[in-house]
């Protein structure tokens, strides 16, 4: 997350002036607890993933194949790319505001943060949703391969 | 069940088709298709299962983060230029 720590952009000297202090100082205080709150889940995402790349490389070593565990390590690798793609318009517009910041970004963030936060979370619960779903699907899918043998043999008498 | 009686068994699951691909392999490798066979490809789809039960807890963590922003963002003035 190297946007995060991004320099200071340069000018605006004249619209930095007319933005009262205690604005700016919300925006710094909103933007650094989110930038914390996103690197912590950062990590999280990293140690809650942790056991299922664990168990997948175990089941690679089992079956002398580098695939169980490399589709489980993509699939991780991807899920924390969406986070980190889902948070980077709002480093640079909340940065913006604390550190030069114009009117502009600030009645942006005042008038149109409602609209992008309800977008964001309309996709997130619908993806919450999906994945629930899924889990549940690839379950009842794994208690039936557990089991399709003995009906096979079943069937077959 | 044969190799390609699994094989078409697993195509009916309609599996996205990396882990497809993955279970395929295994079935190919696999020197006979029994019990063992069957629960190697079991536990691969459970830990799909878990896999996106934490990637969905994790969702609703980010969630919850975004949510806070907003309400700190509320602080912002409708006029900032005094």
């Amino acid at each position: 997350m190297s946007e995060a720590n991004a320099e200071v952009p340069q000018g605006g000297h004249e619209v930095k002036k007319s933005i009262p202090q205690e604005v700016k100082e919300v925006a710094a205080k909103a933007w650094g607890k989110f930038k914390e709150s996103m690197k912590g889940l950062w990590g999280k995402a990293d140690e809650k993933l942790e056991p299922v790349n664990k168990k997948a490389g175990e089941i690679s070593e089992k079956e002398k194949t580098e695939s169980v565990k490399d589709y489980f390590r993509k699939h991780t690798e991807s899920f924390k790319d969406g986070i980190r793609a889902r948070s980077y318009d709002i480093y640079g517009g909340l940065y913006d505001i604390g550190a030069v910041v114009s009117q502009a970004k600030v009645m942006f963030w005042r008038n149109f943060k409602d609209g992008l936060f309800a977008t964001y979370l309309g996709e997130n619960q619908r993806n919450v949703k999906a994945r629930k779903e899924k889990a549940k699907e690839h379950r009842e899918k794994a208690k039936n391969i557990r089991e399709s043998l003995k009906k096979s043999k079943v069937n077959h008498e | 069940m044969n190799k390609e009686e699994l094989k078409k068994y697993l195509e009916g699951m309609e599996l996205e088709e990396g882990l497809r691909k993955v279970l395929f392999e295994i079935v190919d490798k696999a020197e006979a298709v029994d019990q063992a066979l069957m629960n190697n490809i079991a536990d691969i789809l459970d830990l799909q299962a878990d896999f996106y039960d934490k990637s969905a807890d994790l969702l609703d963590e980010e969630a919850e983060i975004y949510k806070t922003l907003a309400e700190d963002l509320n602080a912002l003035p409708e006029s900032p230029i005094k």
